[in-house]
């Protein structure tokens, strides 16, 4: 079975798309699509990366959130709908708090975890109990800071709602407690565990996304997410088929090097190494591509419908070249991955009004200046790191 | 007066109107659908610019004009003042090569310089105690979770405890040092230090080693790592390479994964490599100084090559060890094929060497000539044990034991008697005149010249050496050594292994300078 075949039988069976859009590029244009394109082009943005890559590096990472912000600012402002790019109202310092604050947690983890294992207990927890509300704080930061022609998305929920997503089916309990386990010692107890984490994953994704898309909001329309756990296991189920005939392969390969009385430990070794990652890489491009079709092409805004048609095998060909060049100019192509990845995802997209735009209200309070895009309020940092 | 047409959009509907604005110093019209309205131009905001993107102009009532006539908008307040020179060198090619330069440079510097001095600024000024805690904490959840109680036999941990407490003794962190016994299913044949001295010895490895030397020769790489402070080093080079690999690859993440990885690996590997070295080089030096050889060091490795080297690949840029074979060279050279300088360990060749005497071996692949009867030379024994011996017999020689002194092929080495006076200030010079009476009180000291070769030296005897009438004839490949210091010799009382005075010609590693 070929990565095309499979890729049109799931687009068809499983990712929900309608028949309309199964069909390679979204090339036929409706008179209710909206002009949806990346204007970036890749001289431009190299010397933004570079030159705040530099200013990274000279100033020790202080100058980073700068260097965020830039970025943010570059994206958003040559994605363009119907016209009109989007706007990042995000604002350095703010972004440098939250930094450091980020910063202080992940020391607090890492440290623990590597050295005083005895108190790992006293910073996982609080950190369990911190999730729900470092998942809201991060996407309201994202969101509000986010405008389109002078109108902020925006983002609100209880921090119940959000621990109910966070802790929804026990995946993350399980995977907290595995991670703690020694595999040595209970090493069915931890097959178990594995075994039912990966079992409700799909699930608990499932729940973090429709959390995510609900709760957010613009110009007084909630989103909607619409989606079947059925069509989340099919993703899963479609991406775990790359490994195992990844792996089959490569037994079928050891096989008849041993049969021929061909044996090189090392060779074999080198072998399984690509195998492995080339296994995984095919699985995570897959679920990345299936995913984020599956989201948009089940979200609507007020009257805006999403159409996503991301190919497997098209983004598993740009992930591979990207990672070809990147490797092969020692990162110097970062910025030309960077944008072509940005276009061919944009070029996938189709954005369909189904009703009149004007339904999405604004208020003074939510406009621009008032949403205080400037001030450094501790709670408005961004956590993203 | 300066006129720009853009959209405008008033916040409340997401609906793009056509507007021209006119910017004039003090004040400005903003122009749309028919209707105008005037603000103060000191009131209006810029969105920062970024490459060649329209900009928004953010009026007092909260409403936004968007244009691309972006030349225009210099002379108004920004948005975002810090954003303004950060726009000025993004959009310049010169500054864009600059910065692949400082990249470049910061980059090559930081790996290969700039981390390391970083890394061992900080470790050497962490209060040992502090580490000690790590250790402690770290050894707390390796019993917890991987690691139960040596079956090891009490002797030889007693053994071991004793050789190690001698190796480590005049080390600058010698009151730190702990050394823990322990059994693993988890890991194989190993022994590791953590933070503070605090060094695990596996049951697997003791099993895996042949003597005690062997094990202490592992030791002396962990001791090593302790006394160069490399596990809190790496902990620091390791943390900064992560921070700096996901600053540079950040961007490429958005693009597929696994390019942060690879950097990182590279990094962390070659310093793991690095501070392998540098332990098997400190580790190495530790051993001469202590009487042992680095050959010990390569002995076990080879074992290990043996046993599990088929698994080692040729992946030199992505193991955290230097490959074993390169490891079991360098011991071997620092064994042997430069010149050795130590320092005497004890008083079994005084009078000619006291204990604390710096001296320095030429290899005997240097030596211009052969081997000959006097030379005080460096040897080792099949457990790599650093012995100074003087060489009295060839192969094939006879050696006889007469009368306390000894004969070679039927003629006496000895030559004059010395005074009783000389002999025991001498042997107080040696030995101390409070150690003369505790421990030599019950020997009739005897010293005497001896004539071997060209070498005439004097020898320390007591009547009682050996103890029987003994004649020997040297083996084939065989030198006969032996001590000056004759109370210290063991000439006769069957404990050649671990002084011995019949030696393998090929275990003669030098000759003293």
């Amino acid at each position: 079975m070929t990565v095309e075949t499979l890729n049109e039988i799931s687009d068809s069976q499983i990712s929900g798309v309608k028949p309309e859009s199964t069909n390679g590029e979204l090339n036929k244009p409706n008179e209710n699509d909206l002009r949806f394109e990346f204007l970036g082009s890749t001289q431009e943005y190299f010397k933004i990366w570079i030159v705040n890559l530099s200013l990274n590096l000279l100033t020790i990472g202080i100058y980073s959130p700068w260097a965020k912000v830039r970025k943010k600012r570059y994206f958003y402002s040559h994605t363009a709908l119907d016209g009109t790019s989007f706007q990042y109202l995000g604002q350095p310092i703010p972004i440098l708090y939250g930094r450091l604050v980020a910063v202080a947690l992940f020391l607090a983890y890492y440290l623990s975890s590597h050295l005083f294992k005895t108190i790992l207990p006293f910073v996982v927890i609080p950190g369990l109990a911190l999730a729900p509300w470092i998942l809201i704080r991060s996407a309201a930061f994202n969101t509000r800071y986010s405008a389109y022609r002078n109108i902020t998305f925006n983002f609100s929920t209880s921090y119940g709602a959000a621990a109910k997503a966070v802790y929804s089916w026990a995946v993350v309990p399980i995977f907290v407690t595995l991670i703690s386990l020694n595999a040595w010692e209970r090493p069915i107890l931890i097959a178990v565990l594995a075994g039912t984490c990966a079992l409700f994953y799909p699930l608990w994704n499932r729940s973090i996304r429709t959390f995510l898309v609900c709760n957010s909001s613009y110009g007084g329309k909630n989103a909607k997410f619409a989606s079947s756990r059925r069509e989340f296991y099919g993703v899963y189920i479609v991406a775990a088929v790359f490994p195992i005939i990844v792996t089959a392969g490569y037994g079928v390969l050891v096989a008849i090097m041993m049969f021929h009385h061909f044996f090189e430990p090392a060779l074999i070794k080198w072998m399984g190494i690509i195998a492995s990652y080339s296994g995984y890489g095919l699985a995570y491009a897959c679920i990345q591509t299936k995913v984020t079709n599956l989201v948009w092409n089940n979200t609507t805004l007020g009257p805006l419908k999403f159409r996503s048609n991301l190919p497997v095998k098209g983004m598993v060909n740009l992930y591979f070249t990207n990672v070809l060049a990147i490797v092969a100019s020692a990162g110097l192509l970062i910025p030309w991955a960077v944008m072509r990845t940005a276009k061919f995802r944009v070029s996938h997209m189709k954005v369909i009004a189904t009703g009149d735009i004007a339904e999405f209200q604004g208020s003074k309070s939510e406009s621009v200046q008032a949403t205080g895009a400037e001030t450094m309020e501790l709670f408005n940092m961004d956590f993203s790191l | 007066m300066r006129k720009i047409t853009g959209h405008h959009f008033d916040g409340l509907r997401p609906i793009p109107i056509p507007a021209s604005l006119e910017l004039d110093s003090h004040l400005s019209t903003l122009t749309k659908e028919e209707s105008s309205s005037t603000f103060q131009t000191a009131m209006l905001t810029v969105s920062p610019g970024v490459g060649g993107a329209k900009r928004f102009i953010n009026f007092p009532d909260g409403s936004q004009f968007y244009t691309e006539d972006t030349k225009e908008l210099i002379s108004l307040k920004q948005q975002s003042s810090t954003e303004g020179p950060i726009h000025y060198l993004e959009k310049r090619w010169y500054f864009a090569l600059l910065s692949v330069a400082i990249v470049v440079i910061a980059l090559l510097w930081g790996y290969f310089k700039g981390l390391p001095i970083l890394a061992s600024r900080i470790s050497y000024n962490i209060n040992p105690q502090t580490e000690r805690s790590l250790g402690t904490n770290t050894l707390l959840s390796l019993d917890q979770f991987a690691l139960s109680e040596s079956q090891a036999s009490k002797q030889r941990r007693v053994n071991l405890q004793q050789k190690f407490d001698k190796l480590i003794e005049d080390l600058p962190s010698r009151t730190l040092y702990q050394l823990e016994f322990r059994k693993s299913k988890m890991f194989g044949p190993n022994a590791f230090a953590l933070p503070g001295g605090i060094i695990i010895v596996l049951d697997s490895l003791l099993d895996m080693s042949s003597n005690d030397e062997e094990v202490i020769a592992i030791l002396a790489h962990e001791v090593g790592h302790q006394e160069l402070h490399h596990t809190l080093k790496s902990l620091i080079q390791n943390s900064a390479a992560a921070a700096v690999v996901a600053a540079v690859t950040s961007d490429a993440s958005m693009v597929g994964g696994f390019v942060s990885s690879g950097p990182l690996l590279l990094a962390k590997t070659k310093y793991s490599r690095e501070f392998e070295a540098a332990a098997d080089d400190y580790g190495f030096a530790l051993l001469k100084k202590h009487g042992y050889s680095p050959r010990a060091f390569a002995a076990i490795m080879q074992r290990f090559l043996d046993q599990y080297g088929k698994a080692e690949g040729r992946n030199t840029f992505l193991s955290t060890h230097p490959q074993t074979s390169e490891r079991i060279e360098s011991a071997v050279k620092a064994a042997g094929n430069i010149d050795q300088t130590m320092n005497v360990s004890d008083q079994r060749m005084a009078p000619a060497l006291t204990e604390g005497t710096h001296v320095v071996f030429l290899p005997t692949t240097l030596l211009r000539r052969a081997v000959t009867l006097g030379d005080i030379v460096l040897v080792e024994t099949k457990e790599h044990r650093l012995l100074i011996k003087r060489i009295l017999g060839f192969p094939t020689d006879r050696i006889e034991i007469r009368n306390h002194k000894l004969y070679r092929n039927g003629s006496s080495l000895a030559r004059k008697q010395l005074s009783t006076e000389e002999c025991s200030s001498l042997i107080s010079k040696t030995f101390g005149s409070n150690v003369t009476i505790s421990h030599f009180g019950n020997y009739q000291s005897d010293c005497y010249y001896e004539l071997s070769g060209k070498s005439k030296y004097i020898v320390i005897s007591d009547l009682t050496f050996p103890s029987a009438e003994e004649t020997r004839r040297v083996p084939a490949n065989t030198y006969f050594v032996i001590n000056d210091n004759r109370m210290e010799s063991r000439f006769g009382s069957g404990k050649d292994s671990e002084d011995p005075d019949f030696v393998e010609t090929n275990s003669i590693l030098g000759v003293l300078k």
